[in-house]
């Protein structure tokens, strides 16, 4: 054990210098209509994954720049030991070279040079097999606590999140970045009112002013639909959890980022570039922000949930921490720590974040989280404008 | 097929009422949220119910909450489901009761099984399993014989297509009723061929018609297109995807996808059911066998996702 009280790390060590913490082989469509295709590739082979999504690649999308820096940061993520891409065609291999140029180890494929599904499947098996098999054989070596690039996410809130799990994830965020780490703070819609206490840990003038922005550019973005964004936040299960208002919800949810310095303000997908802790700009929506986050080369996600929920990413760890005891006692195989453990007596705040941040650490290690466990592997694109498409219907 | 002497046409179906009939009789697990459609596949491959995969449910704004709830009613209350149960995780946007809710009302078999409420995933999948199961033996139903105006084809056009506009004009001809979808001129042309000088508003996202040939909005994306037809009842759909683009599969509706006869549609032909090549009585008996049961391509491939159009951007 060290001083932070948790297990010497191993991870993965890729060609680009980052660190993986799972060593998984991806079958990932490029289009919406290699779904089926990707996803029966990877079917039963131990250690291949894949995803369902929704792009349907329509020329002139506005989302294509956001939709494919999340496509190429997963295929090229470090938690991937090598991935298999499955294209339309071959207008989508420019996205299996953009992977390829940060070292990963890549395959494309696409339904059309194989006639369609059935033999792209074939093929993509064969690719898929013998990259699983070299998975297999790679060895985990000593890391650093510094190779944790972890995301901070909370859904299904309620009004324990901001006394008990986020505070001690907040712990947790500090610990890591102040050794070195790597830490993003995100979720802008659960932000909202809590933007002037962010700013004043800015690391820069610079820096407090993105914060400030990005918090302003999604209230004028709700401002310009005209409606109001109440009807969405805080969500049913939030109000049901004892939460009233947007603001109580956000000052909740901020204590996750801790409270250390902010180094910068992140596009979604955007990779840090640097340690420290971040804010990025995503999606309140449980799924788009994670892929958002995991997009952006993070290889750990803390989840902390009042309310339960079995969701998690298709390739990093999802650690679930409860806000309760209760939710930890009717939903066990959802969470993988209980940090309603502070208000039950048996340990205090500073006590849980140093436990929150050993789960962490021995989750990167290797040991496998619920999500991981079940299969959860949710997938979701965050859109700005999703149906420019339909006829005098956008909106951006 | 059955055609009586005078001339009105039957295939197998399941009636619902004495003017509507599907040509399945699916119990569909319907997730209301992302975060439960790993369970609803489970429970449906489980049981031999059928369910879709999508990446909505939450974080909806404004107009996009109905929008989206009309999606989940529109495809539960589609002649072709018999009954369906309802996948909701507890906290989302779009509330697993009130999505059950309004299914009942319009009179429709519906059961909800939440995961919070019973207590986490394995709970869930247990409970999920076993109200399945008891709805499939609930709805199990052989077909009987339906008249084809009891029937909305739905017919997509991304693109011209001589085939499918044939098609639509034989079963127009034979009293089927048909919902246009796609984009101008292809949509214009058939509604000319098939009523000359009739008005041409559009049937709202989500709402049926009883009109013998009707339109859906215009949209540029042949997934997108393909499921407006399914929520406003199309119980078989046959699709012209633009040339450009693949062609996609719907969770409870068979899509019969017919491809052009060269460039990308050529490359992958085997994800098609026909092309613009096949003689159109063959075309037209493929397309009552998939009535009758058949499978199509896109639901050989496995591919029952489904495109959820989302008006505005996620909070």
């Amino acid at each position: 054990m060290t001083m932070t009280g948790h297990e010497p790390l191993t991870a993965y060590q890729r060609a680009d210098g980052r660190w993986g913490v799972r060593n998984h082989v991806l079958v990932l469509p490029l289009h919406g209509a290699a779904n089926a295709a990707a996803e029966r590739i990877a079917v039963g082979l131990p250690g291949a994954v894949s995803v369902r999504h929704d792009w349907e690649r329509l020329p002139g999308d506005p989302d294509t720049d956001r939709v494919e820096r999340i496509l190429v940061g997963f295929a090229a993520h470090p938690n991937v030991g090598a991935t298999v891409l499955v294209g339309l065609d071959d207008t989508d291999r420019q996205l299996a070279e953009q992977a390829a140029a940060t070292g990963q180890r890549v395959e494309f494929l696409s339904l059309a040079e194989h006639g369609g599904t059935n033999r792209a499947v074939d093929a993509g098996r064969r690719v898929a097999e013998a990259f699983a098999a070299e998975a297999a054989r790679a060895k985990r070596v000593p890391a650093p606590l510094s190779a944790i690039v972890l995301g901070l996410e909370c859904g299904g809130s309620d009004a324990m999140s901001g006394i008990t799990a986020n505070p001690a994830l907040g712990i947790a965020s500090d610990l890591l970045v102040e050794a070195g780490g790597t830490s993003i703070l995100a979720e802008i819609s659960e932000l909202l009112g809590a933007e002037h206490l962010l700013a004043r840990r800015a690391v820069t003038p610079e820096v407090a002013a993105d914060i400030i922005e990005v918090v302003a550019r999604f209230e004028r973005a709700v401002a310009r639909f005209g409606v109001d964004l109440r009807g969405s936040q805080p969500a049913p299960g939030n109000i049901e959890g004892g939460l009233t208002t947007i603001e109580e919800k956000s000052l909740g949810a901020a204590k996750k980022g801790g409270s250390g310095p902010i180094s910068g303000v992140l596009e979604l997908a955007q990779a840090p570039g640097s340690p420290g802790l971040f804010i990025m700009d995503t999606p309140g929506q449980d799924i788009e922000q994670m892929v958002g986050m995991v997009a952006a080369g993070v290889n750990v996600v803390a989840f902390t949930t009042g309310r339960g929920t079995p969701t998690g990413s298709p390739i990093a760890p999802c650690l679930k921490i409860s806000t309760n005891t209760a939710v930890a006692r009717a939903c066990p195989d959802l969470i993988d720590v209980n940090a309603g453990a502070i208000l039950d007596g048996e340990c205090s705040l500073a006590e849980m974040g140093h436990r929150v941040f050993g789960a962490l650490v021995a989750a990167a290690g290797g040991a496998l989280t619920r999500s991981e466990v079940r299969g959860n592997r949710e997938f979701a694109f965050a859109r700005i404008d999703p149906n420019w498409c339909s006829a005098g219907r956008s909106v951006s | 097929m059955i055609v009586d002497g005078d001339h009105h046409a039957g295939v197998r179906g399941f009636a619902r009422s004495s003017t509507t009939s599907g040509v399945r009789n699916h119990v569909f697990v319907l997730p209301v949220v992302v975060c439960s459609t790993l369970l609803s596949r489970e429970i449906a491959a489980a049981t031999g119910a059928v369910s879709m995969t999508h990446q909505h449910g939450c974080g909806h704004i404004g107009d996009d909450v109905e929008h989206t709830e009309r999606t989940y009613a529109g495809l539960a209350q589609n002649p072709n489901v018999a009954a369906t149960l309802v996948m909701s995780l507890g906290c989302e946007t779009l509330q697993g009761p009130r999505v059950a809710r309004r299914i009942a009302a319009a009179g429709h078999r519906v059961e909800l099984v939440g995961i919070q409420s019973s207590g986490g995933a394995d709970a869930a999948r247990e409970q999920g399993t076993a109200v399945c199961r008891s709805l499939v033996d609930e709805v199990a139903a052989e077909g009987t014989p339906v008249d084809l105006s009891t029937l909305v084809i739905g017919v997509h056009l991304g693109r011209r297509s001589a085939l499918v506009e044939e098609l639509a004009a034989r079963l127009r001809g034979l009293g089927a009723r048909l919902l246009l979808a796609g984009s101008d001129p292809a949509v214009s042309a058939l509604r000319d061929r098939l009523e000359p000088g009739q008005s041409r508003d559009e049937v709202e996202f989500g709402a049926t018609t009883d009109r013998a040939v009707a339109a859906v909005e215009p949209n540029e994306s042949g997934a997108r297109s393909q499921l407006a037809l399914a929520v406003s009842g199309a119980v078989l759909v046959i699709a012209a995807p633009d040339t450009g683009q693949a062609p996609s599969g719907l969770p409870v509706v068979p899509v019969v996808a017919v491809g052009s006869a060269d460039g990308l549609h050529r490359a992958i032909r085997d994800d098609f059911d026909l092309d613009e090549t096949v003689d159109v009585d063959d075309a037209m008996r493929f397309v009552l066998e998939v009535c009758a049961g058949r499978t199509t391509a896109s639901e050989q491939r496995g591919a029952e996702d489904v495109m959820i159009p989302r008006l505005r951007r996620t909070m």
